[in-house]
């Protein structure tokens, strides 16, 4: 009897361990997180803008939010997101490859409702403090920590009238590497 | 493993918000996030809301504690907590979009939905065209969850959050099949 006890009980405990390991590693072998989707969407710094309905790929998952997405490597050089034009509200996300947000922002919180910002690495930023390249002195520097990541621009498009100014809006979007030689 | 898979796909995580059937986790896509709910998003793949961007919450159940399904009548009415804009869709039980016939009505957001005097709102959810605010429901009969995004809202990342008032899910009447 007590035998059965305890092949019963190290059963137990041995599952319930293989599942703590199992929810722990599973970020680090998953094959269809957000990142591996965002590195089969093209060139990194290029703004893709996301379908409203494509099985198992990225979507814009609300029906009245438009998506676009970049990825980003600013190993060698920063990396500078411009938007502006008309938007109903208009938000971005930064996030490392883990999914882990880094920073966000919307509209209200801009200055003059631009999107206008670039991210550094720590290294850069210390030389940009001591002289800020030309190209740069508009925008909102960002620390990432960490060399690649991607960034998230949401738009809102409440009906049908206002797709040409979503498209446009989201299609005048840029994320492009800094000139800051 | 089954256990890993079942729990990934019942929750979202620990650390979530609940007022009344809804259910926010405004930490989900932070580096504080717990191990599931770290596993949860590596499975799912999606592009979560930033602090600043907003909150979802999601309703699996009406406010008696029934599960939502497409063949019975709801009526979602209330108030919602404060927010520049909010929308209010319908998905399935794989988080995908409920189809639905692309002339009705399958969603709605604040600036669309015919409000009271005193702001709060009735929104009929139910696959038989309902007068005033209709949301339509599709498809066969299945469980379905409503998403309710604040979009620009000092709700996210607030500990008051619990004060605040989210609309009321009632159910209505069933039909056979």
């Amino acid at each position: 009897m007590g035998r059965i006890l305890y092949i019963v009980l190290s059963g137990i405990a041995g599952a319930a361990l293989l599942h703590i390991i199992i929810i722990l590693a599973i970020p680090a072998y998953a094959d269809r997180d957000a990142w591996t989707k965002i590195n089969a969407l093209g060139p990194t710094e290029f703004f893709h803008i996301l379908p409203q309905n494509k099985p198992g790929g990225l979507v814009s998952a609300n029906p009245f939010i438009r998506t676009a997405v970049c990825r980003f490597d600013i190993d060698k050089q920063p990396v500078r997101v411009t938007a502006s034009g008309l938007a109903y509200y208009w938000s971005l996300s930064i996030f490392d490859p883990g999914a882990n947000e880094i920073y966000s922002m919307n509209d209200r919180t801009a200055t003059d409702r631009k999107l206008d910002v670039a991210i550094v690495t720590p290294l850069q930023m210390i030389g940009f403090r001591k002289s800020l390249p030309e190209s740069l002195t508009e925008s909102v520097l960002i620390e990432f920590p960490g060399t690649t990541g991607y960034l998230v621009l949401r738009t809102v498009q409440p009906d049908a009238s206002w797709e040409l100014i979503v498209r446009e809006f989201l299609g005048n979007a840029s994320c492009q590497p800094a000139d800051t030689l | 493993m089954l256990s890993a898979a079942y729990a990934l796909k019942a929750t979202v995580g620990f650390g979530s918000i609940a007022i009344g059937p809804w259910k926010a986790w405004p930490l989900a896509q932070t580096e504080q996030a717990d191990p599931y709910a770290k596993a949860h998003r590596a499975r799912a793949g999606r592009l979560l809301l930033g602090d600043a961007e907003g909150l979802v919450f999601l309703a699996g159940t009406d406010s008696a504690g029934g599960r939502l399904r497409t063949h019975c009548d709801y009526t979602v009415e209330g108030q919602t907590p404060p927010a520049r804009f909010w929308t209010l869709h319908v998905t399935d039980g794989e988080d995908g979009l409920l189809p639905v016939d692309r002339v009705f009505p399958a969603a709605h957001h604040s600036q669309n939905v015919l409000k009271n005097q005193d702001g709060r709102f009735d929104i009929a959810v139910s696959a038989l065209p309902r007068p005033g605010n209709w949301l339509a429901l599709g498809g066969q009969d299945q469980a379905f969850k409503l998403v309710l995004t604040l979009f620009d809202t000092p709700t996210a990342g607030s500990s008051r959050l619990i004060e605040l008032q989210m609309p009321q899910i009632v159910a209505g009447e069933c039909r056979d099949g």
